[in-house]
């Protein structure tokens, strides 16, 4: 197995941003991945959320379902099942540094125009207190519409968004 | 010419996945060692791979650079109740920290019985609890992604899932979750073990890179 990187966003210091876009990035029908690491926000509490993109526009429709299992080192696990998003949520909690979020996002034909897209997700991070938590997911989104990218948002306006540091790669999984 | 010799002017910015020109074995040996040649072999480096034989431990004391790190293991064992778990180090292999781990996962087995298994003051990051790996045949096997090891400004973190043999019955089991050592160091060297006995197999580590 090997990874070809294909897309890359780094946040630097003064962008600061609510809103990263890694777009036409996906042009195989191949296995992606896309890691997050040292992902931070600029106040306490945030989410990041995600959308396929085709080229430019972000896919807004209900049709998302999502299943996944929230640990807390600290605290029982919670479970949720969520149907008809129009966006998925790859973790919440997300707070300033050196607390950060990272993630491994991989999605199955995401470039098909003849299967649903879909998508696992393993995530970790540690709240303002230091406890660990980590987000395992698996969804779907309910149309073979054919993406090439994907958008990714945080709700935390502080500090703009993102902080400097935040990265994300994204890589074609090949033979 | 340019910096490394080849054809184009030296305007060109040679990097990864934007190298422009025709190049001679020389140049793309250079322009590799000075990390601006499209690497050929992807992204996912293979750091090391270790073979175990009845060995209480699996360190790896060597991490290239990295922001993420990669590991998959396979390995029996002589005990028919044992965990696996991971730990740090700061002096290149030579101690490991054992304390103030935190690791948040759930576990599951063939039975249909699950909970949830958790710490905030551990000292290790557990990867698989109760399994009986003595038995022909039954092993841990799994992978862990770990994050931001060896910078100093932030914590090491990791996710992992595991698959093995429960120790009540002759059933699956498997642990998921993730892992967190909230403590502002970098590391240099990583082990896997069992917290009873020895362990043989295989273990991996890989380095996920990126180009900016």
């Amino acid at each position: 197995m090997k990874l070809i990187q294909v897309g890359y966003s780094l946040i630097t210091s003064g962008n600061e941003t609510q809103t990263v876009q890694l777009e036409q990035v996906i042009n195989t029908e191949d296995t992606h991945i896309l890691f997050g690491n040292n992902v931070s926000v600029g106040g306490n509490g945030g989410s990041l959320d995600a959308q396929p993109m085709s080229d430019s526009s972000a896919d807004a429709t209900s049709n998302i379902d999502i299943a996944w299992t929230k640990c807390n080192s600290n605290a029982t696990p919670q479970q949720f099942g969520n149907p008809n998003q129009n966006f998925f949520r790859i973790t919440d909690g997300q707070t300033t540094a050196p607390n950060t979020v990272n993630f491994v996002l991989a999605l199955y034909g995401w470039k098909s125009s003849s299967e649903y897209s879909h998508f696992t997700i393993e995530a970790t991070g540690t709240l303002s207190d230091n406890t660990a938590i980590g987000h395992q997911q698996g969804g779907l989104k309910h149309e073979t519409t054919s993406f090439n990218g994907i958008k990714l948002a945080t709700n935390q306006t502080g500090g703009g968004g993102f902080q400097a540091g935040s990265q994300f790669t994204m890589y074609k999984v090949v033979s | 010419m340019s910096e490394f010799g080849y054809i184009p002017d030296s305007s060109v910015e040679q990097k990864p996945f934007s190298n422009k020109g025709i190049f001679s074995p020389t140049d793309i040996y250079n322009l590799d060692q000075a990390d601006k040649w499209t690497p050929q072999l992807g992204q996912l480096e293979l750091i090391e791979t270790q073979t175990a034989s009845s060995d209480s431990t699996i360190n790896f004391d060597t991490l290239g650079s990295y922001n993420i790190h990669f590991l998959t293991y396979t390995l029996t064992g002589n005990s028919a109740d044992v965990g696996l778990f991971s730990r740090f180090s700061k002096d290149g292999g030579s101690s490991f920290r054992d304390s103030s781990y935190h690791y948040a996962q759930i576990r599951g087995d063939g039975e249909g019985g699950f909970t949830d298994v958790k710490s905030t003051s551990m000292w290790a990051m557990q990867l698989s609890d109760g399994a009986n790996v003595a038995s022909s045949g039954h092993a841990f096997n799994g992978y862990v992604y770990y994050y931001n090891l060896q910078h100093a400004t932030k914590y090491s973190l990791n996710t992992n899932i595991s698959s093995y043999t429960d120790k009540n019955a002759a059933t699956s089991a498997m642990n998921y979750g993730s892992g967190a050592y909230p403590v502002l160091e970098s590391h240099t060297a990583l082990n896997i073990f069992p917290n009873t006995g020895n362990i043989s197999g295989t273990a991996s580590l890989y380095g996920i890179k990126e180009y900016s």
